[in-house]
């Protein structure tokens, strides 16, 4: 093992080598995924696929952490920060970046081996969702919120919809409800709160996960459904997982997998 | 173009369990595994379901592990056609580390392609070899005029 | 909105070569080559119907391509279904109605403001 690695020798040759020949793509380098794509450099993920249409604006830098002040000033693209971040940590590493929405060039996605999904929509959650379940990529999402209150309660999850194992529908994390309100406030909803510290526990515990999946180190599945709590800072499986129903996934079954299958009506 | 398989872990299990049964009179078990091809500049095929071969459908055949009759071949050809997909031939080597296919393996193999494939024409087709801690493929993608040994199997 | 055998075998009839396939619990029908409104473009075109209630939408139709329309369309669903991007316009209608009825009105609403 490299002496660069040489912390982190307990993840294993093998495991060291499925991380840097791992390709993992990032939706969204916003608050979230302005700090996976540097920690998941720092292990030494040498192969990226970033998508992100959005410029870094004012009220990015309360948490983005690859935008700089100079950034914004300049309309850097979001990826562009992301890209630089990432380089100056391995030069060597490989960054494919989309200035787009992921649905615009789909195809990129394709060869992942691992998709992090640092978005604020529920539609696009479950887009991107079924997308991965059809070419059987673990997906990982994380996000935040805070509702109005005396004090405001901060919340947050991190989610893995690994292929054959519950989705987000199934955790009840996505519903139809969620998605039409979403549709209908479309344009009013406005920035939705997000802090430093609660995207840095969620997208941390996601690289965690993501590093689980591709090195197998700590010998168990690791987590599906984690909820935070951020008045009390505290991470802890979610309730409903007590509640999903047995079985296989019923929205994604694995017979729907790949191409499409139309069938004549 | 380089070729990934994506193998879901219960599948995975499934498949190891399987070809680890003991049979009558055949040293090795055989089984198919299904998939289905996602065309592009890193073409993958996501593995969806196996199907062992019922144990009367082997050959006895003490020069082999294992041999196969007809009717095998012909219900993973129907499997083809009934859902699509493509099919691999799988079965199991069960010294550690990485596999590597036979001297019988390279000859007699790759002759029940042709019959896959023709049922089969827009699905990759292929062999699937596995050991306790590995597995290699050979994939012919559709159009292709021989096979690719795919880059990169993972267990999702 | 649930449909029965008899409404998509109607479809079909209507519009020669519609296929179906599921997502997530969900029938959709592709229907290809349909010639769309005077004034709307490119036509023909592929579209992606899909008849339950999702995103906000009683039923709603896709568009292989974002149509050029006499009148401005909210172009909103730009949406990854079934392996690719398909688009749509906003457009709610709640009446209960068949599988061909669904389309007819969809298409009928490219040239409606």
């Amino acid at each position: 093992m490299s002496e660069r690695y040489s912390r982190q020798g307990f993840l294993g040759e093998a495991g060291q080598r499925a991380i840097e020949t791992a390709r993992v793509c990032i939706n969204g380098l916003g608050g979230g995924g302005s700090i996976v794509a540097p920690e998941l450099a720092h292990l030494g993920v040498q192969n990226f696929v970033l998508y992100d249409p959005d410029h870094g604006d004012e009220s990015n830098l309360n948490r983005t952490m690859t935008l700089t002040e100079a950034d914004v000033t300049a309309g850097t693209l979001k990826i562009e920060a992301a890209r630089r971040r990432i380089l100056e940590i391995n030069p060597r590493a490989k960054i494919e970046v989309h200035s787009c929405r992921w649905q615009d060039r789909p195809k990129a996605l394709d060869g992942s081996t691992l998709v992090m999904g640092c978005v604020d929509s529920f539609s696009e959650r479950q887009q991107i969702e079924a997308c991965c379940r059809r070419l059987l990529v673990p997906y990982i999402d994380i996000g935040m919120d805070v509702h109005a209150g005396d004090p405001p309660a901060m919340s947050g999850q991190i989610i893995l919809s690994a292929p054959g194992g519950p989705c987000m529908f199934c955790m009840h994390f996505l519903t139809e409800a969620k998605i039409g309100r979403e549709v209908a406030n479309y344009g009013a909803a406005g920035g939705k709160p997000q802090v430093v510290w609660a995207n840095g526990v969620l997208a941390s515990t996601a690289v965690g996960i993501a590093v689980n999946i591709l090195t197998g180190w700590a010998k168990g599945s690791p987590p599906i459904y984690l909820q935070y709590k951020g008045n009390g800072g505290t991470l802890e499986p979610h309730i409903r997982l007590g509640y999903l129903a047995p079985g296989p996934c019923p929205h994604y079954p694995l017979d729907q997998a790949g191409e499409p299958a139309f069938v004549k009506v | 173009m380089p070729i990934t398989i994506r193998l879901p872990r219960d599948l995975y299990q499934g498949v190891l369990a399987d070809l680890r049964r003991p049979h009558a009179h055949a040293a090795e078990r055989i089984g198919f595994i299904y998939g289905r091809f996602v065309p592009g500049d890193q073409p993958l095929v996501v593995m969806t379901r196996y199907v062992p071969v019922p144990d009367e459908q082997y050959v006895v055949d003490d020069t082999v592990g294992a041999r196969i009759n007809g009717d095998a071949i012909r219900a993973a050809m129907q499997g083809v056609l009934d859902t699509r997909e493509g099919v691999f031939h799988t079965h199991l080597h069960e010294w550690p580390g990485t596999p590597w296919f036979s001297r019988t393996d390279d000859e007699e193999l790759p002759r029940l392609i042709p019959a896959f494939r023709a049922v089969g024409p827009t699905q990759a087709t292929g062999l699937f070899l596995l050991s306790p801690d590995s597995a290699i493929a050979d994939v012919w993608l559709p159009g292709a005029q021989g096979p690719e040994r795919v880059v990169r199997i993972s267990i999702v | 909105m649930s449909f029965s055998p008899e409404e998509a075998r109607e479809l079909a009839d209507t519009f020669p070569g519609t296929e179906r396939a599921e997502e997530a619990g969900v029938t959709y029908f592709r229907i290809p080559d349909v010639t769309l409104p005077d004034g709307c473009s490119p036509s023909p075109t592929t579209l992606l119907l899909c008849p339950s209630h999702r995103g906000g939408y009683e039923y709603r139709l896709f568009f292989s391509e974002r149509v050029n329309t006499p009148v401005a369309k909210n172009w909103n669903g730009s949406i990854h279904i079934l392996g690719r991007t398909w688009h749509a316009f906003s457009w709610q209608a709640k009446e209960k109605v068949t599988l061909t009825q669904m389309v007819a009105r969809l298409l009928r609403a490219l040239s409606c403001p």
